[in-house]
């Protein structure tokens, strides 16, 4: 903890603390209850809890998936504020059992703010706790206060993570917030009615906990499924990155090419504010931009000067390239990318010889990074450029063979001192 | 069709469509204890919701598929008894059929009605048996209760898994037993979840009136559709994550076989065609299905190590059994960097040990040079590869039936015995060789 910076820790040390004395009070407001039922509730909850945050499902671009929020809002559904809290204190440390200590306290204290405000907010808006009120739960009367908590939970939620981060990586907090929100949010609205249903189905005496097992039953199957998927879409992935780079290790010269074309597309894309849900897709086409070039072999090891033919063959490459990347791809997206990295602003390009505001921004993103790379590493007929040079070089054919605000964003980038240095990198790795 | 197939369909459609008819002439309707009260809009939610929920067939990763309208069936006979149940599953099997899956062959349709049929009303005979003579009365007071919700359970299950299976057992002249293990093993988790939504159903469906004041059936129907609906969608994404993955093998190593031997006749598409043998036998031996994966991803990628060590397929060589010293080297070489290509993708760590060992001799020993038990699937692989080889050679390609003399020429010294007789089957089934040949076969070995 001594590593992070004052403002960090000292975040870190006031949430778990906000966190004990909410639930202090939320534990000394519960006088009145029948404390029997409010353990039973506790220890039902931990259970399913635990169960329910089981090995999340890994989202692609980061961020995991759990059945965990519409468990805990079931619970302050169910049993209110207090339950929920306490259900969190005792589920955190288990759940992060591999983490370091200040982890578990900010995640319990946090939890423990989100779901007693979140059940605060029910009980203010006039919301019935299904277990402790004698009539069953009637949306018409605790329908606002359902929704209410939701965004409260939500909000507090992703604001307190947003905030550690921020502090963390020293970014805007509202940008931060946005960028996780962004999948969140939509994973809320979905979870929330599994929350809901499940309150409901409580309500069934003949089953009441068996009836809420019951319900989660083929969501976990579906959870199952899902994490299936992922993990297929991972080795997809490693799978394609590899065959790839096996085919790219028979053409020497190309070697870790698409490495280095995707390392510096990416950071291109994230300093011209590429929308985060196309970047895998980016990311694809930066990877095997090059792949149609696999079948001109021929064609391109030719001794020979290359006639028309030829030429016209290769300028075919990226539409053969898109063909493949067709095949392959989990999404749709990365295909037509590659078939427009080798166009031009000025319509001089191939295959289909596209003007500046018909090209997809995602390729000439991988046009820019495509050419410095091959500008500044060494080829069996010339040495590497120096860095500067190919700046230079980029910034002359800004507008017309390659789209201005990329270089731009190449330069800047260049200026900060943020461009991977492909060759200097393999110097010092040697040294 | 199998003439035994052809009369088994056309048993269970005319039995099933029988038994409805007579329930619903004869059937004691008025014995129900809904019956009072039972509007046509409990039997209409019933019929909507299994036409819905029906139509979702949640595919499963290692074969086989369950439609979700299994929990609305069961709900269904809670509530209203088999009868209505009966009928709410001919409706609904019959709209999948012919809305959904459209164009598949009527004879099918009437099969599907049939069991449907038959299997909702033997799950009602069964909780009118274990309830002690009541039905459509759902209810949770006591063991005996548990007993019959379970034991009509299992009845439904049993007897949907029996029905189709035996269809397919019939159809691949295969045991009824290994296949419906084989079978209800894999649908069992997904079938036990289902009856317990259906179970939920039926009593949220009795209550809804006092939990949800009005608008019951609304949330009823949440509870039945969110979770399978999530279900479904989460096991199509998965299957279909599967399918791009088989597809990017193929196209990959299409790829390479095109770039490294210049389009050459004999090795364009060889990947995909070992794959195809080397799995179909290990299907033929009965392997896991995981296995069988294994294999075939391994048939796709079993030459990849070319992008190193080019390996023209050693196709002349046929004539003198033996591998030159130079030519067994080169082959040693390519299958260690296929091995090593591809052993740092985790999900292909058995993948990379077939591979590693496609080309070893049977007569040199289990072992590999490091001491590891060289696995069963790399002497299907060669096995399959050899097969492919001189089948396609460019100068003097064999016949299926002169290549397997071959193969069983060389079975006990280059290869496996049980490998090349679970090969040879494979193509006498498949109908490539002659049954005869298939039938010599063992005996030459």
């Amino acid at each position: 903890m001594s590593k992070l910076s004052p403002p960090l820790r000292a975040y870190l040390i006031a949430v778990p603390l906000l966190g004990a004395a909410l639930l202090a009070w939320l534990t000394i407001r519960l006088a009145g209850y029948p404390h029997l039922k409010l353990i039973e509730g506790i220890l039902f909850f931990l259970v399913l809890t635990i169960i329910a945050a089981q090995s999340p499902v890994q989202l692609p671009r980061g961020g995991i998936m759990s059945m965990a929020f519409a468990v805990g809002y079931a619970c302050i559904i169910i049993y209110g504020p207090a339950v929920a809290a306490w259900v969190a204190v005792l589920s955190t440390p288990w759940l992060l059992r591999k983490s370091v200590w200040y982890r578990i306290t900010f995640n319990a204290g946090q939890y423990v703010l989100t779901e007693g405000l979140a059940g605060l907010v029910y009980q203010w808006a006039g919301g019935e706790f299904v277990a402790l009120s004698p009539d069953p739960l009637s949306l018409r009367h605790s329908g606002a206060a359902i929704i209410l908590s939701g965004l409260t939970y939500a909000l507090i939620n992703s604001f307190a993570v947003a905030i550690a981060l921020a502090l963390h990586e020293k970014r805007r907090l509202l940008g931060t917030w946005r960028v996780g929100f962004g999948w969140m949010g939509p994973r809320y609205l979905a979870l929330a009615p599994f929350g809901v249903l499940m309150a409901m189905v409580y309500q069934l005496q003949q089953l009441r906990y068996v009836g809420v097992a019951l319900f989660l039953l083929p969501l976990f199957w579906a959870r199952y499924a899902f994490k299936g998927y992922m993990d297929m879409r991972e080795v997809h992935q490693q799978t394609v990155e590899a065959l790839t780079k096996a085919l790219e290790a028979y053409d020497a010269y190309t070697e870790d090419h698409s490495d280095h074309v995707s390392e510096l597309a990416e950071k291109l894309a994230v300093r011209l504010g590429f929308p985060e849900t196309r970047m895998e897709a980016l990311l694809f086409a930066a990877r095997l931009h090059d792949i149609g070039k696999f079948v001109m072999e021929p064609v391109l090891n030719k001794q020979e000067k290359l006639n028309e033919d030829d030429w016209a063959l290769i300028k075919q490459h990226p539409a053969e390239g898109q063909r493949i990347v067709a095949a392959i791809e989990v999404q749709p997206g990365a295909a037509s990318i590659v078939r427009a990295t080798h166009e031009r602003p000025d319509g001089s390009g191939y295959p289909d010889g596209l003007r500046g505001g018909q090209i997809d921004l995602a390729a000439s993103i991988i046009a820019v990074a495509d050419a410095y790379h091959a500008m500044t590493s060494d080829r069996a007929y010339r040495r590497a450029m120096p860095e500067h040079s190919a700046i230079a070089e980029l910034a002359r054919g800004a507008g017309t063979q390659f789209e201005s605000n990329v270089v731009q964003a190449l330069i800047e980038l260049w200026q900060q001192g943020e461009l991977p240095q492909p060759q200097r990198r393999d110097h010092a790795a040697s040294a | 069709m199998r003439r035994a197939l052809k009369v088994y369909v056309w048993f269970v459609s005319v039995a099933g469509i029988v038994a409805v008819a007579v329930t619903a002439r004869w059937g004691n309707l008025e014995g129900l204890p809904h019956a009072s009260h039972m509007v046509l809009g409990d039997v209409a939610f019933f019929v909507v919701m299994g036409c819905l929920l029906d139509m979702m067939i949640v595919p499963m990763a290692r074969g086989g598929a369950v439609s979700a309208g299994f929990a609305v069936f069961y709900a269904c006979m809670l509530y209203l008894g088999p009868y209505l149940a009966a009928f709410v599953a001919v409706l609904a099997t019959l709209w999948t059929d012919i809305a959904v899956r459209r164009g598949i062959p009527f004879y099918k349709t009437l099969f599907n009605v049939g069991h449907s049929a038959i299997s909702v009303l033997a799950a009602g005979g069964a909780y009118y048996v274990l309830m002690g003579g009541r039905v459509a009365d759902v209810r949770l007071a006591d063991l005996a209760d548990v007993a019959a919700i379970i034991g009509s359970a299992a009845v439904l299950f049993g007897s949907e898994v029996t029905a189709v299976n035996l269809a397919v057992a019939l159809e691949r002249r295969a045991p009824l037993r290994s296949v419906w293990i084989g079978n209800a093993r894999l649908v069992l988790p997904l079938d036990a979840a289902l009856a317990g939504v259906g179970l939920l159903v039926a009593l949220l469906y009795e209550n809804r009136d006092t939990l949800f004041q009005g608008y019951g059936w609304a949330f009823v129907a949440s509870v039945l559709v969110l979770p399978t609906t999530l279900l479904y969608y989460g096991s199509r994404l998965y299957m279909d994550m599967q399918r791009v993955y088989d597809k990017t093998l193929r196209t990959l190593v299409a790829l390479k076989e095109s770039k490294i031997h210049a389009g050459a006749q004999e090795t364009v598409g060889h990947g995909e065609r070992v794959a195809n043998l080397a799995s179909a036998a290990a299907d033929e031996l009965g392997m896991s299905a995981d296995d069988v994966q294994s294999i075939r991803y391994a048939g796709y990628l079993h030459d990849i190590g070319d992008v190193a060590v080019p390996t023209q397929a050693f196709d002349g060589d046929h004539e003198d059994a033996a591998l030159t010293e130079e030519q067994a080297t080169k082959l040693r070489r390519h299958a260690e960097i296929g091995h090593d290509i591809l052993r740092p993708i985790g999900f292909l760590r058995r993948v990379a040990v077939l591979v590693r060992h496609h080309d070893r001799r049977f007569d040199a020993g289990p072992y590999g040079p490091d001491g590891e038990v060289i696995p069963f699937g790399s002497r299907l692989l060669a096995v399959a590869e050899r097969y492919d080889d001189v089948t396609r050679s460019a100068r003097e390609p064999l016949s299926p039936d002169d290549a397997v003399r071959r193969l069983v020429e060389e079975s006990g010294s280059r290869f496996d015995r049980r490998a090349v007789e679970a090969f040879v089957r494979m193509l006498a089934r498949e109908a490539v060789v002659d049954a005869v040949r298939c039938e010599e076969a063992p005996d030459a070995i």
